[in-house]
Parts: C-alpha cells; structure tokens; sequence
C-alpha cells in the first residue's frame, strides 16, 4: 500500500512538473506550437480523437454495436469498480470546461468564434449541454446496465449525444478549419 | 567495381524476352563476381536494413530519418534523435517516404513515395546532401530502399510504367549509384524492402495494386489484384519463396525481420470497411507458411482495415504494428501471435525499434502526422515524450542511423 500511494504520489508530481512547463506553451502558442491558433487547433484535433474513443471503445464495444449486438459487459471501463458512465461523464464534463472556458479565459468556443460560422460553435456548445444531460440521467456503472438492461433506452440517447457530438468535430469543426483528421491516416502508403 | 559493359550499354528493361532476362542476368552475376565487396567476411550474417536488427555490426548513431511536411507541404528529410530532438533538416522536391543508412558510410538515402523519381543521399553529421540518385526511364519508386551487407549495392523497389509490374532496381554504389540492372520483384507494386539476416536473401512486400503515374495514386485494379511477400535471392535474382494472403485484397505493404529472421508485415485491406480480416503476419524461419495473427473482432471497426508501420524488437519477441486510422499503436505478441496491448497516439505512422543509448532505453519510437514523437519501452510503456516539433508532420516510417 505504501508502495502503490508513493508511486501515485510521484507520478502526480511528475504529471504536475511536465504541465506546468507545459502549459505556458499551450496557452502562448509557442514551444511546441507555432502560434496560438496552433494550440487550439491541437486542442480541438485532440478532443476529435478522444470522442472517437470515448464513442468506439468505451461505449460501442462494451455495448456491441459492433459485433451484431451481443453486450459485453467485461469490455466497459471500470467494471469492477461500476464507474465506466461516471468516468465518460467527468471526461465530458473536463471537454465541456476546456470548450466554454471561464470569465477569465476565453475557451475553445471563444476563438473559433472569429474562425467558422458562429453557427457550428452554437450547435457544439448545445452539443455538450445534450450530452452531459444523458449521462446525467444515468448511474454510474456501465457494466451493470448492460446486465440487466442492454437495450436500456436512456444509455442508448446517450450514445447517441456522444456520436452527435463527435460528428460535429470530425465532419463540421475539423473541415471548416481546415484541419485534415490526419497526414498518415487519410494519405499514407 | 568493374564489369565487362559501361553503364550506358546496360538496357534497364530486363524482361522483354526469356533470352534477354537470362542474358542481362548472367551479365550482371558477371559483374556481381568481379567485385571484391560481394564476400561477406567468414559467412558473418549482416543486415544492412533499416531496424535496430541490422544495426548489429556497427554503431547506432541514436538518431533516425523521417520524411516530414511543414504546413506549407513543403517536404523535408530530417534527422531527429530518439529524444524528439532535431539535428536538420533539408528541404526536397518530392514526398518522401522510407529511408536508410549505408552499411558504413555516414550517408542516409531518402527516397520518394510513388510515383516519385528521386533518392536523395545526405551525410548524416551535416545534413549536407551529397547525391541524388534520378529513376531510371520507364521507372518509378515506391519509397524504400536497402543495401547490401557491405554497402556496394543499393536495392530499390520499382515500378516497371509500361508492363505495370515490380522491380528491384539495383545500383552500383562506388559508381556514383550507376544502375546497373534489375530484378524482377514476384508482383505487382513491391513496396517495403528489407534485407535476410542472412545477408543473402531480399524480403519484398509486393502490394498487388497497380498504379499509373498519369492517374497519379489511384489504384486500378482492386477486383484482380493479388499480394505476396517474397523472398529474392539478391545476386541471382530468383524466387526462393513466396507467399500469398488469406484474401486478394489484403495487401502486403510493410514488414520489418528480427535478428533471427523472423518477418513480420502488414496488410491494408482494399475490402469493405466492416469485413474481420487479419491485418499483421508473420513467417517464421523454419516455416513456409504465412501465419496471419488474428484481430479480435471488437478491434475491427478501429483499426479501419490499416496498418502503417512494422517495427519488431531485435530479439523477436514483440513487434509494433501502427494503425494511423484507429489512432493507435499496436503491441503483438509474437511467440504467442495475439495483440498484446494498445496505446493511443492519434495518426501515428512512423515506428522503429531502437537500441538503448545512455540517455534512453531500448524500445521503440514512433511518430505522427501532428508532429509528434514518443518513445515507448520493450513493455510497451511511454518512456519519453510525447514530444511534439511545431510546423512539422511526421510522415510514414522512421529509419534507423
């Protein structure tokens, strides 16, 4: 136990550290990223990419959209400890911060503001709003549900919020920004 | 180097007729026996290749070459260390691909993606380029490239335009490159090239998809096209093996061989997207058989019927498949041929298994289109970064120098 709290204990210092220095970067566009629009710009491909995942494997395939139906109760994020819905709402929670921003700092939303039609950002912001609220009426645990209930028509709306949301990223967002979804992926060899 | 004919007098078409192959082969064996770098001293298995296998022999200079773009689409050849650091970087005229290292010399040959024209050679300290090497008439590259164990001849694969069929282009080193022949490569669009440890023997993923030049990237002949790995005899030129994937469609676009000669290659199928296919190989020395290790199904739809990159651990126990359109790097167990484990990394493509170096453990890097390079372990855990290059995007493999 001593062992397992010192290594969390040191990871988190190390995860402190690296945002830190990290972070200025970020909120600069410089170091790592040519400007400032090239920040936000790593940041909406980065929220793109997570979706996907939250979409793909932490609800499609515990479901078993996939596979022709059959639920796979084993496959859902923290099933033993029941807190794979809980864990998807607070990383949606986390993407919704990162999107609005706060009275200080103006969030993703802000700067695309100026970059797209206001009209897809509105449909994004309202996007979240749905999402958060699905989840919200669930319980925590996935693997329970689907269980007992794997045609439960409320975990169904809620995957259906997350692929609305993912979709406005990756076939609105991204192309109206001019971002390809990726230099290997769509013209590799 | 000598041989009985110039270079101007060597015909680059080899395969017109039976007569003119067999002629134009026993004239380059000719040449091939004349030249005192052929030997390999006491029988010493050395790959020549692109992986920390082959750098068994000599010292690894703890950088790779990558192709990359700027957001400009300016195309570049940099050489970066393991840590994500770069040391330069040249612009090109053409979209590169793959890269190697001369056997001995301090040079990195870059070459074009299909259907590029050009290998550019730069020294690896100065970045200076010290050559460039033009395809032959009638001929195109495929972006990879190998030498052989002493350095004295240089493989490519190619595109024969007219007939539409592989090549392996062979060049004559200490003759400025001079092509001095080809081979017949098994296929149809041979694409990544690696040398046998054995020092003998050219591995070649032939694709099976035919392109045009004039059509530029689009592949014309999905319904008919056939793949297969093939094992080359590099000085006579014959087929000593080949084999082909479960389903036509399946193509064989790049591999990577352990110490021992273990191959390991991946498939980009052309098929609908929802189809369950395997999607990394494998062939073990002692076996004739093309063993393709099963994808669980839940993996289907993330893996969008692609892999990028093969990378496989000098000792041959692991190999790292890249899977740019699921977003992921992929871990494979090979003693047990399952999927091992994953880790995110969105549009990476570029893999190379690495020695350690005083400042980074044995492992594998890999790269991606958002400019971003990480260093994983021999476990498969993040070492080091995910550092990321701004106005840089990684393109499809890293080579080790």
């Amino acid at each position: 136990m001593t062992a397992n709290t010192a290594y969390a204990a040191n990871t988190g210092k190390t995860l402190r550290d690296e945002w830190q220095q990290f972070a200025p970067q970020l909120a600069e566009g410089t170091g790592a990223f040519s400007d400032s629009r090239d920040a936000v710009l790593s940041l909406v491909r980065a929220l793109t990419v997570q979706l996907e995942a939250i979409k793909d494997r932490r609800l499609r395939r515990p479901i078993g959209l996939d596979n022709g139906g059959t639920a796979n109760p084993y496959a859902a994020e923290s099933w033993r400890g029941g807190m794979g819905l809980a864990n998807i709402a607070a990383t949606l929670a986390m993407m919704e911060r990162l999107w609005l921003g706060n009275d200080d700092v103006a969030g993703i939303q802000g700067y695309l503001n100026g970059q797209v039609d206001p009209r897809m950002v509105a449909s994004t912001t309202s996007d979240f709003v749905d999402a958060r609220q699905a989840f919200a009426a669930l319980p925590d645990d996935l693997a329970g549900i689907l269980r007992d209930d794997p045609r439960n028509g409320e975990l169904q709306q809620a995957m259906i919020h997350v692929e609305t949301l993912q979709a406005g990223f990756a076939d609105t967002l991204n192309p109206a920004l001019g971002l390809s979804l990726g230099f290997n992926s769509t013209d590799g060899d | 180097m000598t041989t009985d004919k110039g270079p101007g007098e060597m015909p680059h078409g080899m395969t017109d007729t039976h007569a003119a192959d067999a002629r134009q082969r026993r004239r380059l064996l000719k040449a091939l026996a004349c030249t005192p770098l052929m030997g390999l001293p006491g029988g010493m298995a050395v790959a020549g290749g692109n992986n920390a296998a082959s750098a068994q022999g000599r010292e690894p200079l703890g950088v790779a070459i990558s192709a990359c773009d700027d957001d400009t689409g300016q195309h570049f050849a940099s050489c970066t260390s393991y840590r994500g650091v770069e040391r330069w970087r040249q612009p090109i005229r053409q979209r590169a691909h793959g890269a190697t290292r001369h056997p001995h010399k301090p040079w990195a040959l870059i070459f074009s993606r299909r259907p590029g024209t050009e290998i550019n050679v730069f020294d690896l300290d100065s970045g200076e380029r010290i050559a460039r090497i033009e395809a032959a008439p009638d001929r195109h590259f495929y972006g990879h490239g190998v030498f052989s164990p002493d350095g004295g001849l240089l493989y490519t694969t190619e595109n024969a335009i007219a007939p539409g069929e592989g090549r392996i282009g062979i060049y004559d080193v200490n003759r400025d490159f001079t092509r001095i022949g080809e081979f017949a490569s098994g296929g149809i669009g041979p694409h990544e090239i690696r040398l046998h440890p054995d020092g003998q023997q050219l591995i070649i993923a032939n694709g099976g998809i035919l392109t045009r030049p004039e059509t530029g990237r689009v592949k014309l002949n999905l319904d008919s096209m056939q793949s297969n790995l093939t094992l080359l005899d590099r000085v006579s030129g014959e087929i000593r093996w080949q084999g082909e994937p479960s389903h036509h469609q399946l193509s064989l676009r790049h591999l990577d061989v352990s110490r021992e000669g273990v191959i390991v290659a991946g498939y980009q199928y052309q098929g609908p997207a929802a189809d369950h296919r395997p999607l990394v190989v494998m062939k073990h020395p002692g076996s004739d058989r093309l063993q393709e290790l099963p994808l669980p199904r839940d993996y289907v739809p993330q893996f969008k019927q692609y892999i990028a990159s093969i990378a496989v651990s000098p000792d041959g126990r692991l190999a790292v498949a890249t899977a740019p359109r699921g977003n992921l790097i992929t871990l494979w167990d090979l003693a047990t041929g399952e999927l091992d484990t994953t880790l995110d990394f969105a549009d990476c493509a570029g893999v190379l298994a690495v020695p350690a170096t005083q400042q980074t453990p044995a492992g594998f890097v890999v790269s991606n289109g958002r400019g971003e390079w990480l260093l994983i372990d021999e476990e498969g855990l993040p070492a080091l970064g995910p550092v990321r290059l701004a106005n840089t995007h990684w393109d499809n493999h890293l080579a080790l120098m």
